[in-house]
């Protein structure tokens, strides 16, 4: 720091300044400071347009890579191709762990492939209508608030020069991310979810990666295996209920700043008739949901689970309606999720 | 904020932030700079922000292993669980494994639907898989270790067989909760990582008794 302060000094010294040294050396340490947050905002601008770059070249890249994925349990590794083939996106994800898999990309069709028995997660819900490999959120202007981005150092992923992207939150209420990007093509090559201590909760990490020509046409067929099931998927919503039917609308009364709802809809219970009131609210980077069902006997009990960043907390609430089990699940800490299931409230009432 | 920097200087100083950060500077210089700073609260602000941005670029893992450390237990436990009950259902209900066999050839001449075909496992510290249609046979779910219940003191407390059953309909109710979450998160904003965790919420799936032979029940557990 006192070298630091001599630099201000010096650096100082051709302008107006003439004071005693200490009181020059002072003024630099005031500036060092000032200069911290003016390099801040140049530095938080320079690495959003990292975080734009990224997303871009999620879609417009043609690359086939190996990563891994740890969530806090267990370790995964899945193959991704993606070929921009006249005008179309087309894409590859491979399970290389356990029961063979693939979901296949062509434009918005989508087909899973897999082993007859082999139980497959429902994707009806989750397939997006972008790129697998779509990173993050569009969203940058929400996460302005709960979120500064700064770059970090320069690192090397994959075999390839990598630049450090630090996403640090702004309060205790959600996780911070470290991100390396491709210096070259700006794909994401590591990303670490941490905490606010800075360890990682999650990772996914590329081992290899190819670029640009060297992806064949080739990588984005499938492996033939014999036996193997294709199915076909469509976006399909047929367990929703309509709003009228249950007339309720629950909403969080307090969330931590920046938060918002991106949707609400009431669905069946898992395996019964009852309805559920989800609730999905987002930061712009971290997402969580929120569950709602009618809890009459005393069949549920207050609950807590965590594995890597994900948490689950479910509460029961008295209300007019009678006993609730809201159920807070997302990634973000466990004391921030109680206290959003414990202020869930009936919207207006009825 | 409001003293205007040369462009020259903010990179000299930019270049010095991280040796400020890193922990390079001494105590008394340090503090005289934060008491510079803490004359203007955007700068304090600014302070404070670099230093929760520093942290997270150091990494500070012994904060992290409490959680790993009790995450592996979890997972050594959970797999011994699963051995166990695999082992019971082949050898001492060869009935019920007759009739699950049949359930799967039903299930196989309908194919792989969706909205029949949905994971039954969670790739949380929680894993406990519940037939539905046999809860009781499942002894191995009141104990299981890797499920934290927190039962608040408020709760009158029931008996243990009603608290067990309990425990595995909330666990199986959260675990549908769970990939719902990740669906719908996947959906929203599609990333990687999403995809990623999708994919292992299916490792560990099929644990219901739906396999033809032990053969194969050994053969499939073995991929995992």
């Amino acid at each position: 720091m006192f070298d630091v302060c001599r630099k201000c000094a010096i650096s100082l010294a051709p302008t107006s300044w003439s004071d005693p040294r200490t009181l020059v050396a002072m003024a630099g340490c005031y500036l060092l400071v000032t200069a911290l947050a003016a390099s801040a905002s140049a530095d938080q601008a320079s690495a959003r347009e990292w975080l734009n770059r990224m997303s871009a070249a999620f879609e417009q890249q043609d690359y086939d890579g190996t990563f891994s994925y740890f969530d806090g349990r267990d370790l995964t590794s899945l193959r991704v191709v993606h070929k921009v083939v006249d005008g179309r996106q087309r894409e590859r994800l491979v399970h290389l762990n356990g029961a063979p898999r693939e979901i296949l990309r062509d434009g918005e069709d989508v087909a899973c492939i897999f082993l007859p028995g082999d139980r497959l997660v429902e994707l009806a819900q989750s397939i997006p209508s972008g790129p697998f490999a779509r990173a993050f959120v569009r969203d940058y202007d929400r996460m302005a608030v709960g979120y500064d981005v700064v770059m970090g150092n320069e690192g090397r992923i994959a075999g390839r020069r990598a630049v450090q992207l630090l996403i640090a939150p702004t309060d205790e209420h959600r996780y911070g991310y470290r991100l390396w990007l491709d210096l070259e093509t700006a794909l994401l090559l590591r990303s670490e979810l941490v905490n606010q201590k800075g360890a990682a909760l999650e990772i996914l990490q590329f081992a290899t990666l190819s670029l640009g020509a060297d992806v064949a046409d080739s990588a984005l067929e499938p492996e033939q295996n014999p036996g193997m099931v294709v199915s076909h998927l469509k976006l399909a919503n047929a367990d929703a209920l309509r709003h009228e039917e249950t007339g309720k609308s629950w909403r969080a009364s307090w969330l931590p700043v920046g938060f918002s709802m991106a949707s609400a809809d009431v669905r069946r219970a898992p395996g019964s008739l009852a309805a559920v009131n989800t609730l999905v609210y987002s930061d712009g980077l971290a997402a969580f949901s929120i569950f709602v069902e009618a809890m009459p006997d005393r069949g549920a009990t207050a609950a807590q689970s965590i594995a890597g960043a994900t948490v689950a907390v479910s509460e029961l609430i008295a209300t007019n309606h009678g006993r609730q089990l809201v159920t807070v699940v997302g990634e973000i800490p466990a004391n921030t999720a109680r206290k959003i299931a414990r202020s869930v409230k009936l919207n207006g009432g009825r | 904020m409001n003293t205007p920097v040369n462009a020259d200087m903010t990179d000299k100083l930019k270049e010095s932030l991280s040796a400020v950060i890193d922990g390079e500077a001494d105590e008394f210089e340090l503090r005289r700079v934060l008491d510079e700073a803490a004359r203007d609260e955007e700068l304090t602000e600014t302070w404070h922000r670099y230093h929760l941005i520093s942290t997270i670029m150091r990494g500070e893992e012994v904060a992290g292993a409490g959680l790993r450390g009790s995450v592996l237990a979890a997972m050594s436990d959970e797999e011994e669980a699963q051995a166990s009950e695999g082992l019971s259902l082949v050898s001492t209900s060869p009935s019920s494994t007759k009739e699950a066999a049949n359930d799967t050839r039903r299930s196989r001449a309908w194919g792989p639907m969706l909205g029949t075909a949905v994971a039954a496992a969670v790739a949380m510290a929680v894993v406990v898989f519940v037939d539905p249609g046999s809860q009781s046979e499942l002894p191995a779910v009141a104990d299981a270790p890797a499920l934290e219940l927190v039962t608040p003191p408020s709760t009158s407390s029931p008996a243990a067989i009603l608290a067990s059953d309990t425990r595995a309909a909330d666990a199986q109710r959260t675990q549908a909760y769970l990939i719902h979450h990740v669906q719908q998160t996947a959906m929203n904003r599609g990333r990687v990582v999403s995809f990623a965790k999708v994919a292992t919420y299916e490792q560990g799936a099929g644990e219901q008794p739906v396999n033809d032979s032990p053969n194969e029940s050994a053969q499939q557990r073995s991929q995992r």
